[in-house]
C-alpha cells in the first residue's frame, strides 16, 4: 500500500482514531472531499430523511463564508453563482489542508513517539457526478478554483455516470472538458457499475479504458477511486494507481450512504477472483490439500500462516452463526471473528493481485488466474475471466 | 487603485525596466548542515506545536524562521528569568551553517550563551503568536475529550480500580465531567443516555496509540502472521456473546497521563477533580443517577425503563 485515502465524511466520524492510525502507520494520505455526496439528498442523509452528524461538519466546514444552505436541498439548487462554486472549492482544500492539524489534543503534543503533523500528500479538488456539460463545467471550475487556493497542482475527480460512458462522444466530451494545466494527477470512478456489469458490457468497458488511456496520453498519472480486479487490469491501458475499500462483497459502489445492514456470509475467492457465498467457498476449498489450496484457492499471507499451523484457513474464514431477529426469522451471519479474517484475507489477497498486473504483462495474469479458476471450478469460472481477456485485449 | 491607473501601467512599456534590476543571486540549493539542539520545557514545546498546528505549519521550520527573525532584529530580548519548569523536551532544528555562525555572532555580540538566545527568540515569537491567534497559553478552551478520557482512567473508583466496564459507563461518566467543567456540552440525547460520538473515537485512539490494555500494535510495517492472529482472536466466535468492552490504561498509558500532569498545573488540577468526580460518580447507579440529574438526556433513551427497574430491585433487596 503507497498512500491511503480518507473519505472526508469518514474523518468527521473518527478523526482522532484515523490521526491516531496515520501517526502510527506513518504512511502518506490524501483526504477524498466527496463533495458529490451533497448532490443528491438520499446521497447523504439517513433512511429517515435526517443530515447525519458527519455530513453537518461537512457542510459547515465547506460552506464557510458562503450563503450556500449546504445539505438544506440538492447542492446544485443551493449554489448561486460561479462565484460561490469558487469560494466551495477554496474551503474544500482548505478543509483537506487543516482538519487534522487541528486534531492532536495536549496528550498528543506530548508524545515522544507523535511523528509528525498531518499533512496530506496531495490536494484533491472536489467534483460532482458528470451527469451534463454543465456539470462538465463546474468541475472544471472547481479545479481551476483549487489549483488558484492550493497554490500547486492537485489531484483532479472524473465521476463519469454510466448513460455517458455508453456514448462515445460523451466520453469525449468528458476528457475534453477537463484542464490539463494544475493537475498532476486524476481519479476516475462510475458510480453504481459492478465488476460483473463491466465485464459483461462492453461499451462500459471500452469507455472506462477510453479514459484512462487518453488522460494518460495526456501525461495525467490517472487512478481509479473504486477499483476491483477488472479494473487494476487496465494497467497497460495506463492505469497507474488504485484505490479501493475495505469491503469484499461488489455492490457497484452505489453513490448513497451504505445503510448499517447484516454482514452477508460471503467470501472473497481469489481463485475465481470474486466473492462467494460460504456454501459455494466451502464446497470449492474445504478438501483441498494445503498445497492445491495456495496453488488455486488462495495464496495470502493470512491462508498461508494458516496452513503453516496445522489449520484449515476455511474453519475461520467461513464460521458463522445464527441470528434470532425481531420478529422471530433466524438468520445465519458471520462471526465477528470471520469478518476480520475475511477483511485480512481480503486485503492481501487484493494486494497480490494488484502487484501482479504492476510487474507482469496484464494477458499474462489473466491467462494464469484462467487456469487456476479452471483447476478450482472447471469451466464454471473461467467465462467470466476470459470476457475480461476479451476486453482487455480489444480495448 | 483606480482602473484609469491600472489601465495606464498595463498600456505602458516595461521592457526597459529588466535592465535596471539588480542580477539575481544564483539559484542553489543550500544544504541545512549543522543543527542546534536546544533544551525546553514539556509546556512551552506544546505551545510550539499549538501554534504550529493553528498556523498549518510545521513546528520544526516554524521555529527556524523565529530564529533567522530574531538574527534580523536590531533589538534583542531581555534575557527571560530562569524559568523553574525542568527542560526535559529537546528540540532538534536543523539550520545551514551560514545561520548557525549568524546566530553565534549575534550572541557573541549581547554576551550570551546561543542556545538561550535561540530559546528567548522563540519564547518572544510564541507570546506574539498566541496572542494574534487568540490562544491561551496555559489551556486552548475546553480539555479535549481524549485527554479527560485518559484522565479519568488514571484515576481510581472508590473500590481503588481504574477500569471501566462498557463504553455505556465510559460515555456517562465523561458526560458527568464535562457536565462539571463547562457550561456548553459536546453530549447530546441518544439511545442509551446522553452521547457524543468524540468517546468512542478518541477510546479507538488511545488503542491504536497503545494506551489502552490489550491494544494492537500498529506500525508502519505490515502486521506478522501472529498480530493478524490476535486481532482476529480479539472478537467473538460462534456461541459467544461479545464480551463486554473493558477500558483500562496499560503502563504506557498511565505513563502518558503523569506526563500530562505534569506539563501543567491546570492538568494537575484537572485529574485532581476528575479523581474526586469519579469516586462520587463511578457506582452501580451511575446511570440512573445521571437520567435523573439530567432528564433531558434521557429523553431518547430505550432502556430508560429497565434502568428504572433495576434501582426498584436494588432498592426492595
Amino acid at each position: 500500500m503507497d498512500e491511503v485515502v480518507v473519505n472526508a465524511n469518514q474523518l468527521e466520524n473518527s478523526a482522532q482514531s484515523t490521526a491516531a492510525c496515520l501517526w502510527k502507520t506513518t504512511l502518506p494520505f490524501a483526504v477524498d472531499p466527496v463533495l458529490w455526496r451533497f448532490q443528491v439528498p438520499r446521497w447523504w442523509r439517513n433512511e429517515k430523511g435526517e443530515t447525519k452528524r458527519n455530513y453537518n461538519r461537512l457542510a459547515t466546514a465547506y460552506s464557510k463564508d458562503t450563503s450556500i444552505k449546504m445539505a438544506a436541498g440538492p447542492l446544485l439548487e443551493t449554489v448561486a453563482s460561479d462565484d460561490e462554486w469558487r469560494i466551495l472549492a477554496g474551503n474544500v482544500i482548505r478543509y483537506q489542508r487543516d482538519r487534522l492539524l487541528g486534531v492532536p489534543s495536549q496528550l498528543d503534543f506530548l508524545d515522544a513517539s507523535h511523528p509528525r503533523e498531518l499533512h496530506p500528500a496531495r490536494l484533491i479538488a472536489p467534483g460532482l457526478v458528470a451527469y451534463s456539460p454543465e456539470l462538465d463545467r463546474i468541475n472544471r471550475l472547481l479545479i481551476e478554483a483549487s489549483v488558484d487556493v492550493a497554490g500547486e497542482p492537485v489531484a483532479a475527480q472524473l465521476i463519469a455516470p454510466l448513460d455517458r460512458l455508453r456514448d462515445s462522444d460523451e466520453v469525449r466530451a468528458l476528457l475534453a472538458a477537463l484542464p490539463n494545466d494544475g493537475v498532476n494527477s486524476v481519479f476516475i470512478w462510475t458510480p453504481e457499475v459492478t465488476e460483473d456489469q463491466l465485464i459483461a458490457d462492453h461499451a462500459t468497458f471500452a469507455a472506462v479504458s477510453h479514459l484512462v488511456a487518453g488522460l494518460a496520453d495526456r501525461g495525467i498519472p490517472v487512478g481509479h477511486q473504486y477499483g476491483s480486479y477488472a479494473i487494476a487490469a487496465l494497467h497497460d491501458a495506463g492505469l497507474a494507481a488504485v484505490t479501493h475499500h475495505m469491503g469484499w462483497v461488489d455492490k457497484g459502489e452505489p453513490a448513497e450512504e451504505q445503510r448499517l445492514m447484516m454482514r452477508s456470509c460471503r467470501t472473497y475467492v481469489p481463485g475465481v477472483r470474486h466473492s462467494l457465498h460460504f456454501s459455494d467457498a466451502e464446497n470449492l476449498g474445504r478438501n483441498l490439500s494445503p498445497a492445491k489450496y495456495t496453488k488455486r484457492y488462495c495464496e495470502c499471507r493470512f491462508c498461508v500462516g494458516t496452513l503453516d499451523a496445522g489449520e484449515n484457513p476455511l474453519d475461520l474464514l467461513l464460521e458463522d452463526h445464527v441470528l434470532v431477529l425481531s420478529d422471530g426469522r433466524r438468520r445465519p451471519v458471520p462471526t465477528a471473528r470471520a469478518v476480520a479474517a475475511n477483511t485480512w484475507h481480503y486485503l492481501l489477497s487484493r494486494r497480490l493481485e494488484i502487484e501482479a498486473f504492476s510487474n507482469l504483462p496484464v494477458l499474462e495474469v489473466i491467462e494464469r488466474d484462467i487456469d487456476r479458476a479452471a483447476e478450482l471450478t472447471g469451466d464454471r469460472d473461467t467465462r467470466r475471466l476470459r470476457a475480461l481477456a476479451a476486453e482487455v485485449r480489444s480495448a | 487603485m483606480s482602473h484609469d491607473r491600472w489601465d495606464s501601467l498595463l498600456g505602458r512599456d516595461w521592457s526597459a525596466e529588466w535592465e535596471r534590476l539588480p542580477e539575481a543571486p544564483e539559484l542553489v540549493p543550500r544544504p541545512m548542515t549543522a543543527q542546534i539542539t536546544l533544551r525546553l520545557p514539556v509546556a512551552l514545546l506544546v505551545r510550539i506545536k499549538r501554534v504550529a498546528a493553528a498556523r498549518s505549519l510545521p513546528y520544526h521550520a516554524m521555529a527556524r524562521s523565529w530564529i533567522v527573525d530574531g538574527i534580523r532584529q536590531s533589538v534583542a530580548p531581555s534575557p527571560a528569568a530562569a524559568s523553574e519548569e525542568p527542560q526535559t523536551e529537546q528540540l532538534n532544528l536543523k539550520l545551514d551553517n551560514e545561520i548557525l555562525d549568524a546566530l553565534k555572532a549575534r550572541a557573541d555580540e549581547l554576551r550570551r550563551p546561543y542556545h538561550s538566545l535561540a530559546r528567548e527568540w522563540i519564547e518572544a515569537a510564541i507570546a506574539r503568536e498566541e496572542e494574534a491567534l487568540g490562544l491561551d497559553p496555559v489551556e486552548a478552551g475546553q480539555p479535549a475529550i481524549k485527554d479527560l478520557m485518559v484522565l479519568l482512567l488514571h484515576a481510581n473508583n472508590e473500590q481503588g480500580q481504574n477500569a471501566i466496564r462498557g463504553i455505556t459507563r465510559l460515555q456517562k461518566l465523561l458526560f458527568v465531567i464535562e457536565q462539571n467543567l463547562a457550561n456548553q456540552s459536546r453530549f447530546y440525547a441518544f439511545n442509551y443516555g446522553p452521547f457524543n460520538e468524540e468517546v468512542n473515537d478518541a477510546a479507538n485512539a488511545l488503542r491504536l496509540a497503545g494506551f489502552l490494555r490489550g491494544a494492537p500494535s500498529v506500525s508502519a510495517e505490515p502486521p506478522t502472521f501472529e498480530a493478524m492472529m490476535a486481532m482476529v482472536f480479539q472478537r467473538s466466535g460462534p456461541r459467544e456473546e461479545p464480551a463486554t468492552e473493558e477500558f483500562a490504561l496499560n503502563e504506557e498509558g498511565h505513563r502518558a497521563v503523569e506526563r500530562l500532569r505534569q506539563s501543567s498545573r491546570a492538568y494537575d488540577q484537572l485529574y485532581a477533580y476528575i479523581q474526586r468526580l469519579r469516586s462520587e460518580w463511578d457506582k452501580p447507579n451511575l446511570l440512573r443517577r445521571v437520567y435523573k440529574t439530567w432528564p433531558k438526556y434521557a429523553e431518547r433513551s430505550l432502556i430508560r425503563d429497565q434502568v428504572e427497574g433495576r434501582a426498584r430491585r436494588r432498592r426492595s433487596n
